[in-house]
């Protein structure tokens, strides 16, 4: 199957947009032949990661956002800009860790002086 | 898109990637000591608050049970599940409970997860 993407979103830093972000998630999921709970569950991370950025500072710019569907995974990336005195550490709390460590494969955020980031993969399903 | 595949959420033809509303609203009755709270759309960190207040400020001291139903609730994430937990707790000690109802298999599935299945009701 040939993937579709890079899918690169440039959104208003705003909590509002990150259901922008889920649905071209959800949307490139089922392309990549996810089924319906791969779905949800890229949704779900996607939305959770990216709300973790924006709470991690005063947003400096837009938040970014890029999804990769590979031969055997997708991949999401996002970063958002902060002014830097307002840089908060990024906090996961348990209802979050038990939810992203149930749907994706992998995940990590990190916040610098001036930016916040993320990264998530989740495995595509294996063809029969 | 692709067609053919049976939808979650009632039956039938539908797509594959199902595109819910995106707008949250909840519907609020009132039952004896019972609050009713039926819940459309999805709830995350941009409108938790939101669900939360439309839910809690109908609470008074003659309230005891609080149902809330999901059957409309495409999404949840983890800050709209932090604030049932909130509820729940706060029913709880003042010897209320809270029940949820009718969620959708995304929503079940979310709840499963998270263990909070049992503590709503809903084992």
């Amino acid at each position: 199957m040939t993937g579709i993407g890079p899918v690169e979103l440039s959104l208003p830093a705003e909590s509002r947009t990150v259901r922008i972000a889920r649905l071209v998630a959800g949307a490139m999921a089922d392309e990549a032949g996810f089924d319906f709970d791969g779905v949800e569950d890229l949704r779900i991370g996607v939305g959770e990661l990216c709300f973790a950025v924006l709470e991690a500072g005063e947003p400096k710019g837009q938040l970014e956002v890029r999804l990769v569907q590979l031969a055997d995974r997708i991949e999401v990336s996002g970063r958002l800009d902060l002014a830097p005195d307002s840089v908060r550490p990024p906090e996961e709390s348990s209802l979050m860790s038990t939810l992203l460590g149930a749907v994706v494969d992998g995940h990590s955020v990190e916040v610098s002086d001036g930016a916040a980031s993320f990264m998530l993969h989740k495995l595509r399903p294996q063809e029969t | 898109m692709r067609l053919g595949t049976s939808h979650p959420y009632g039956g039938g033809i539908a797509p594959v990637l199902w595109l819910p509303s995106l707008a949250m609203q909840v519907d609020i009755g009132r039952d004896g000591k019972t609050l009713q709270a039926a819940v459309r759309g999805e709830v995350d960190s941009h409108n938790c608050g939101e669900f939360a207040a439309a839910v809690r400020d109908p609470i008074d001291g003659g309230v005891d049970r609080v149902e809330i139903d999901l059957s409309g609730l495409t999404f949840i994430d983890s800050s709209g599940l932090s604030e049932l937990v909130k509820l729940h707790n706060e029913l709880r000690e003042r010897h209320g409970v809270l029940v949820v109802l009718n969620p959708t298999p995304t929503v079940e599935r979310v709840l499963e997860i998270t263990g909070l299945a049992e503590p709503f009701g809903l084992a």
